[in-house]
């Protein structure tokens, strides 16, 4: 069987291999000592505080040294800096209430877009009716799709919606599902500067390791990220970043008093802020670790590669000229708002109407793994290298059988 | 349950009194007119007609004497009618009557006019609850009020203005029992914006965040999610009226705490009339021109701004 050509990372990363091979390791661990001392030993400061026989027997494992030390390499990766607060979760879900809850506090009216992800949506408008607050979503996504709004106009638009609806909060999605990049700094920026922002959150899941990384998000109050996406953990593992001076003890509170009424319920996230804080809790409840060793492990391979975005944007128009030249339109937003995700839509008006478990089962057949949507959308998630010879022809073959 | 049968209405033609009264009058105008002369008959005739006209008219003044008294007696009622629904309410007038009637079996001069002067206290102070206003004088009780204004669920927005005249302000037990009210307000979902007045010597000009104790006790309210804007008491010289300590909570009330120079609460006025409302809104607006917001100073923008 060809070996699969997996386009399809804006849902779930394909696992790394220093996760795969993290993850194996631990599962012979957990095998071979259960959770006895050296398991402790192990989590709080690595192989190097178990026996020198570990490294030889558990070898996936060598990346990991402790909490603080993912941290640190979840936060070297963004490029924050080294003071910056990084939080772990199982859900994120569970990160979101705690973003909505901090939008909420302080703003009456916060802004977002139609491209936010609707579960997200849906937390904020949850918060939003528990304070009878305001939120104010702008329209962007088609437009931007459809090549009518640049990067300029997006932020024009959006700056101005938020003057004229006098909002004082922000929620955006740095990128959204279906690829399009908002510039968030830019509109941050320049709304801090002329109005005055409360509180700005940025959901990075779809930003963070496909793009360039840019200060940890230091430009917002909180920011969202994950390792399951382009960093290839695999295993879902929730991250945020924050640590404005402003804001930074603003989270904590907030956290803090979540965590203690019960409001937020993530047993990582209790355990991970425990741990890395040196401080043991015997009654604490059983928490999955195995997705902190795949992200410690997809880490390595992430600090070993060269930055890739480049390589995307030159993948995405090559897959775009593929798929214009069989049968399907390349949704591509105007430099600027454009990100390592594909969109394509079929010309054929039956391929509009099938079942997209149909077509993504074509597309799997013929060796490709991607996510199709309704109304003949598919969705190519862009590879952080070059595509190898012959990988375009499959894509080419995949596209016209599944069009 | 059985129920007793109406009482049977006695036909006044066959009463007694009627009877009786008609045949001795009709015997005794038989007898004139058997044995009168003319002259008697008329004259008896006309003694029975102007008896009637003056037992007629009477009855009219005592008829009406009686719908005025009832008249009289309805009006007292309509008192404890219209309060009889309102529960919390209609047991303090049941008391406030049962004292009135044991003082008025006091017959003391001396009592009866302590009485007067201290009910005609309790009155006023009853009229100004009945026009909307609560005034707490030299107590913090009033806190109890505030504090389950914000956490009692009514309110979804509270905008206050701090007029800190010393380090003491809210530093003591019941002002920080009151900010933790604000914490617990704010962590339910209530928006509270807090204006804070300071003088020079808590937030001298060349400091970029006011002194302590002031200093932590905005950062800690900051922390808990309240939106702080900072105004410096000498930007409001041209505007003295600004210069106040008040709440606005939701669009029900408006309290106004007046301070002395230990910052104990001399009187606390809540106030819930609209007109209030909305002269205090515009106040609110007016002194927000004069804010900087607290967080601006914990992250100063690179140009300074």
């Amino acid at each position: 069987m060809p070996e699969l050509l997996y386009l399809d990372t804006a849902r779930l990363g394909r696992m790394s291999p220093g996760a795969a091979a993290a993850l194996r390791d631990f599962v012979a661990l957990a095998g071979d000592e259960g959770g006895g001392l050296y398991l402790d030993h192990f989590l709080n400061s690595g192989l190097a505080a178990c026996p020198a026989s570990f490294a030889a027997r558990y070898p996936g494992l060598a990346g990991w040294r402790g909490m603080g030390g993912l941290k640190a390499d979840l936060r070297s990766l963004a490029d924050g800096r080294p003071d910056l607060p990084v939080l772990l979760a199982s859900r994120s879900a569970s990160l979101v209430k705690l973003a909505a809850r901090l939008l909420f506090h302080p703003c009456r009216n916060v802004l977002t877009t139609d491209l936010d992800w609707p579960v997200y949506s849906a937390t904020l408008a949850a918060e939003a009716k528990r304070g009878n607050r305001i939120i104010t979503a702008v329209a962007v996504r088609d437009a931007v799709l459809s090549g009518r709004l640049g990067e300029d106009e997006v932020v024009d638009l959006l700056c101005r919606r938020f003057a004229e609806a006098g909002c004082d909060g922000l929620y955006l999605t740095a990128v959204s599902n279906l690829g399009v990049r908002l510039p968030c700094e830019q509109i941050v920026r320049r709304l801090e500067a002329t109005r005055g922002v409360r509180v700005a959150v940025v959901d990075g899941a779809q930003e963070f390791c496909q793009f360039p990384p840019a200060g940890g998000g230091g430009y917002c109050d909180l920011y969202l990220a994950g390792s399951h996406k382009w960093l290839g953990g695999y295993h879902p593992l929730s991250v945020a970043f924050y640590g404005r001076r402003r804001s930074r003890e603003r989270v904590e509170t907030i956290l803090s008093h979540m965590t203690d009424c019960g409001d937020l319920n993530d047993p990582l996230l209790r355990f991970s802020s425990r741990q890395e804080a040196g401080r043991r809790d015997p009654h604490a409840e059983t928490v999955n670790l195995a997705p902190l060793f795949s992200a410690q492990g997809a880490v390595g391979d992430q600090q070993r590669g060269i930055d890739s975005f480049a390589t995307r944007l030159s993948n995405l128009a090559a897959a775009g000229e593929v798929g214009a030249t069989s049968g399907w339109e390349p949704l591509v937003p105007p430099p600027g708002l454009r990100s390592g995700i594909l969109l394509l839509r079929a010309v054929s008006q039956a391929t509009q109407v099938r079942d997209p478990e149909t077509t993504r089962a074509s597309l799997r057949g013929a060796g490709v793994a991607a996510t199709a949507y309704p109304g003949g959308l598919i969705r190519l998630s862009m590879p952080s290298l070059g595509f190898r010879q012959g990988e375009l022809g499959i894509l080419s073959d995949a596209l016209q059988l599944g069009r | 349950m059985t129920t007793r049968p109406p009482h049977p209405r006695q036909v006044v033609l066959l009463s007694f009194r009627f009877l009786g009264t008609a045949l001795v009058g009709s015997l005794a105008m038989a007898l004139v007119a058997a044995f009168g002369p003319l002259p008697a008959q008329i004259a008896a005739l006309g003694a029975l007609v102007s008896i009637l006209g003056g037992l007629f008219l009477s009855y009219l003044e005592q008829e009406e004497e009686r719908d005025r008294r009832r008249g009289e007696a309805i009006e007292r009622l309509a008192f404890p009618l219209a309060l009889a629904p309102q529960d919390d309410l209609y047991p303090h007038y049941l008391a406030y009557c049962r004292a009135l009637v044991a003082l008025a079996e006091q017959s003391d001069p001396v009592l009866r006019e302590i009485a007067a002067l201290k009910l005609a206290s309790v009155s006023a102070q009853i009229d100004t609850l009945a026009g909307g206003v609560a005034v707490f004088a030299g107590t913090e009780t009033w806190r109890a009020v505030y504090e389950r204004l914000l956490t009692g669920g009514s309110i979804r927005e509270y905008r206050s203005v701090a007029w800190v005249r010393s380090a003491g302000y809210w530093q003591d037990a019941p002002g920080r029992q009151s900010m933790r009210a604000n914490f617990e307000a704010a962590h339910g979902g209530v928006l509270i914006e807090r204006i804070v007045i300071l003088p020079h010597a808590l937030w001298p000009d060349d400091h970029m965040l006011p002194a302590d104790p002031i200093g932590p006790w905005l950062k800690e309210q900051h922390d808990h999610g309240l939106h702080l804007v900072l105004v410096r008491a000498t930007a409001l010289v041209t505007e003295p009226d600004l210069l106040a300590d008040f709440g606005i909570y939701g669009d029900r009330a408006v309290g106004t705490q007046e301070l002395d120079e230990h910052c104990r609460t001399v009187r606390f006025t809540l106030d819930f009339s609209p007109r209030i409302i909305r002269l205090t809104e515009d106040r609110w607006r007016r002194l927000s021109v004069f804010g900087i917001p607290y967080q601006s100073l914990l992250e100063p923008s690179p140009d300074g701004r």
